[in-house]
């Protein structure tokens, strides 16, 4: 198993070996022993400038949509060297409890979050800045999985403003559908920046679409205008390229097809991984802002997570 | 009120003349040799059939005898029959000596029943085959008429009043009733079917009803007059539609079939425009004067009504049909038809001056897509449906896949299910609507952040050639960092110099085929970065880089260029 090359920012070479050997998948940081690679992770995660902590990340706790266990995706991230590690399952905190105890065991900071699916098909990502917004987020979910039938959780935007008080959102720009139109209809943006004035931000994506260079620029004009600060994400599905196969798998679970039919329900690639600080910091070359607002983010949330998460509310 | 009329004509051996030599066939049943059936001049000299062959040689010792062959008989007879279809479409071979036709509702069209019977006489003497002919209300009067009144050149064609007495005088026999039924009516003094008439039912089914429902005297009795219902189930399919088109003398030129065929399919197309109606599967009989029918069979891709495209596809056949002699019939049946709603394909401003002919405006299906449908249907026609495909959008990341040849056959079937992305398959993204749109929005730089603010088109995937390489061509290119496009490359010999580019748009393997046989070119690259570039002079390329950085270092190919 090879080990992490050092980082040494403007090392062409060695940032070049790095993402091919995260590219190609030859690097598996997650390993069977875990404990060896925190030492040598610590001191990237700890450096300032290009550190990253991965926000957005769906865990086989978003049923169906998450190909990798939490305390995978904990473990990887702690591999490779990220400040801390969001677990943001869909409408559900259920990952929580197995990253808690990861990330506990190794000694990465787990930032508590989950990700809301509203009905008028808006997506946030919310973490509670404190015990009582983690209450209040918690009786958010209890109240949308009461009205809906089992699996599902019926959300409007009114319920989480209701019990909005004290969380940090970050609003997701529709991931395969067009930037262009999601930029005409600014104004749940502008809605969710009024407010959750200071504490809502904007999702910048890497999809290796093609047009990704004009997508980032467009999402930071979005940023601008309606005073959303963009916050760098890789919208995590696994912790390493190898679980596409998986991830393909369960989606056509979820789907009810087979393979051969899903046809463009899959992912064209294995890009949704979690990937290096600095491959973080090449991907969103010019938006370095977007990359240190994770750790931003990381700060203003509680240090340790509620024991009632632990016991799994 | 309508009459039901039905006709039957036992249709004998072929008539000879008076003085051909007595002549039979001959049967095997049990080791010995059977007369099977014969002709006026051996039945005259006292033979019958079912006499054993001995004795009749020792009656006429010049017999002239051959096999009898009941499976060339049989299709003679129904063909025959096939023939009697320009009378109607309800016709079929009756046991096997005979012929029924259902003549309801067409026997005006000649002129009432006794032109029609004539007709059928007159065409038949000229086959030089011996008939009777009966015409009645029910099949079963008309086949007792026909095999026990009437006789050649004397047709048997009682009004429906004299029906009943016309039957009084005839054997049991004429009932069709088997021979021990036929038997026991005689045993009790029963010959003549006006005798059972006062014969009480309900003592006649009892006493012979015993041999079967086919059998029972009074189950035939009541079919005879009409009391059960006997439906004719007609040889083959019968059509929904019918045009017919008879000629004073028989035409045997292409030429002359040819203009035929245009009176008919304007006919036809008349016909199904008035009610709404397009065809879909066609058969045109051409009925020759030997009583031989030939046919050009026609499917179409999508229901049509427009005479000229229905012309051209039944002359493009023509050459299919021997007219032999002659034909003297023609008859274009419609066996499948779908609604096709009348519109509006055509808007002339000037209305046409006088004397002038204008060709008649395609009815339908000639408007939008039917020009592909006349197409399909020509080409369709001529070298068969399954050997035309047709190219539909595929849901695949793989640029080469993202199409799919679907042959015209299994499109018209249920396949939507065997192919991904056809518009039967549901999904959250809807076809790939933006593939081929093109869009010229490419980025003014390489470097992120530096891109201009142009719009870059409502498409839901990066735009595509309309046209790609296949295999794809490879170059060689030079490049800096591992996500970068090449600055500059060189494709058939030429060096291009990128100006402008856009990408990557990284497109990984479809893990679950397994096709590296099949192109062993597009093999080991299980990821591709695609990018749209520029060069100096303005051409846009989509090259990909197969495969990441490293060992084995990638390769470069273009995949298609933007016009």
């Amino acid at each position: 198993m090879p080990e992490l090359p050092p980082k040494r920012s403007g090392d062409i070479a060695s940032f070049d070996r790095l993402s091919r050997l995260i590219g190609d998948g030859s690097l598996r940081p997650h390993g069977d022993k875990p404990a060896r690679k925190i030492p040598s992770s610590r001191g990237i995660g700890s450096d300032p400038i290009s550190g990253y902590a991965e926000l957005q990340v769906a865990s086989n706790f978003s049923f169906l949509r998450g190909a990798s266990h939490p305390d995978e995706l904990v473990v990887t991230a702690a591999a490779l060297g990220h400040a801390a590690i969001a677990i943001t399952d869909r409408n559900s905190f259920a990952g929580i409890v197995r990253a808690h105890h990861t990330a506990k065991t190794i000694g990465i900071r787990l930032v508590v979050g989950c990700r809301l699916d509203l009905r008028d098909g808006t997506s946030l990502l919310a973490f509670p800045e404190d015990r009582a917004a983690y209450g209040r987020l918690t009786r958010l979910l209890t109240l949308g999985k009461r009205r809906a039938p089992k699996g599902e959780c019926h959300l409007d935007y009114a319920d989480l403003v209701a019990h909005g008080e004290g969380q940090i959102l970050i609003v997701l720009p529709p991931a395969e559908g067009d930037v262009a139109e999601f930029a005409a209809h600014l104004s749940l943006a502008r809605q969710v920046a009024a407010d959750f004035r200071g504490r809502a931000y904007l999702a910048a994506h890497h999809l290796y679409r093609g047009d990704d260079a004009s997508r980032l620029a467009r999402l930071a004009d979005i940023a601008a205008m309606t005073g959303l600060p963009l916050v760098a994400t890789n919208d995590v599905h696994y912790h390493e390229p190898e679980r596409r196969p998986l991830q393909d798998v369960v989606t056509c679970i979820r789907e009810h097809c087979t393979i051969a039919e899903a046809g463009f329900r899959l992912a064209a690639h294995a890009e949704r991984h979690l990937k290096p600080a600095s491959e973080m910091a090449r991907l969103f070359r010019g938006y370095e802002d977007a990359l240190s607002r994770t750790l931003e983010i990381v700060a203003r949330c509680p240090s340790k997570p509620a024991r009632s998460a632990i016991a799994g509310v | 009120m309508t009459e039901k009329r039905g006709g039957s004509l036992p249709n004998l051996c072929n008539a000879v003349p008076a003085d051909e030599p007595p002549f039979a066939t001959v049967t095997a049943s049990g080791g010995r040799r059977l007369i099977a059936a014969l002709n006026p001049a051996a039945a005259k000299a006292g033979l019958a059939p079912g006499m054993p062959l001995p004795d009749a040689l020792s009656f006429v010792p010049g017999l002239v005898t051959a096999p009898a062959d009941p499976a060339a008989d049989r299709a003679a007879l129904t063909r025959l029959a096939e023939w009697c279809g320009r009378y109607s479409p309800w016709t079929a071979p009756d046991e096997t000596d005979g012929i029924k036709i259902e003549i309801t509702g067409s026997a005006h069209l000649w002129g009432g029943e006794a032109a029609l019977v004539a007709d059928i006489s007159r065409r038949l003497l000229r086959q030089q085959i011996a008939h009777r002919i009966a015409v009645a209300s029910t099949l079963g009067t008309a086949w007792a008429l026909a095999r026990h009144a009437a006789d050649a050149g004397a047709p048997a064609l009682p009004t429906s009043q004299d029906e009943r007495a016309a039957l009084a005088p005839l054997p049991v026999e004429a009932l069709r009733l088997d021979p021990d039924t036929v038997q026991g009516l005689r045993r009790v003094g029963l010959r003549h079917i006006g005798e059972l008439y006062p014969m009480p039912r309900d003592a006649l089914a009892r006493r012979f009803g015993a041999n079967g429902l086919e059998n029972s005297v009074a189950y035939r009795l009541d079919q005879a007059f009409g009391d059960l219902p006997e439906p004719l189930s007609p040889l083959g399919e019968t059509p929904s539609r019918r045009v017919r088109l008879s000629f004073a003398e028989p035409i045997a030129d292409p030429a002359d079939l040819a203009r035929a065929i245009e009176r008919l399919v304007e006919d036809l197309a008349a016909r199904l425009a008035r009610e709404g109606m397009g065809a879909r599967r066609l058969a045109l009989g051409f009925h020759r004067v030997d009583g031989r029918v030939e046919h050009i069979r026609l499917g179409t891709a999508r229901p049509t009504r427009d005479p000229r495209h229905l012309a051209k596809l039944f002359a493009a056949k023509l050459d299919t049909v021997d007219p032999g002699l002659g034909v003297e019939d023609m008859i274009l049946a419609v066996f499948a038809a779908e609604k096709l709603d009348p519109e509006q394909t055509e808007f002339s401003p000037h209305p046409p001056a006088a004397g002038v002919t204008i060709l008649p405006p395609p009815l339908a299906g000639e408007g939008r897509g039917g020009g592909i449908a006349s197409l399909l249907d020509r080409l369709g026609n001529r070298f068969g449906l399954d050997a035309i495909s047709h190219i539909e959008p595929r849901q695949s990341h793989i640029p080469e896949r993202a199409s799919i040849y679907v042959r015209i056959e299994e499109k018209r079937g249920s396949a939507s299910n065997v192919i991904p992305g056809s518009p039967a398959g549901r999904g959250p993204e809807s076809m790939n609507t933006g593939l081929w749109k093109m869009d010229s929005g490419l980025a003014s730089s390489a470097r992120p952040g530096m891109t201009s603010g142009e719009p870059t088109g409502n498409s839901r995937k990066p735009p595509r050639p309309v046209r790609l390489f296949r295999p794809p061509e490879p170059i060689e290119a030079q490049w800096v960092l591992p996500d970068d496009p090449p600055f500059r490359f060189t494709w058939r010999r030429r060096q291009h110099r990128v100006r402008h580019a856009d990408g990557p748009e990284r497109i990984a393997e479809e893990w679950w085929i397994e096709d590296s046989a099949a192109d062993p070119r597009a093999s080991g690259d299980r990821v591709r970065d695609y990018y749209r570039v520029e060069d100096e002079e303005g051409r846009r390329f989509w090259l990909y880089r197969a495969g990441l950085p490293g060992d084995p270092p990638p390769r470069w190919f273009v995949h298609g260029i933007f016009a």
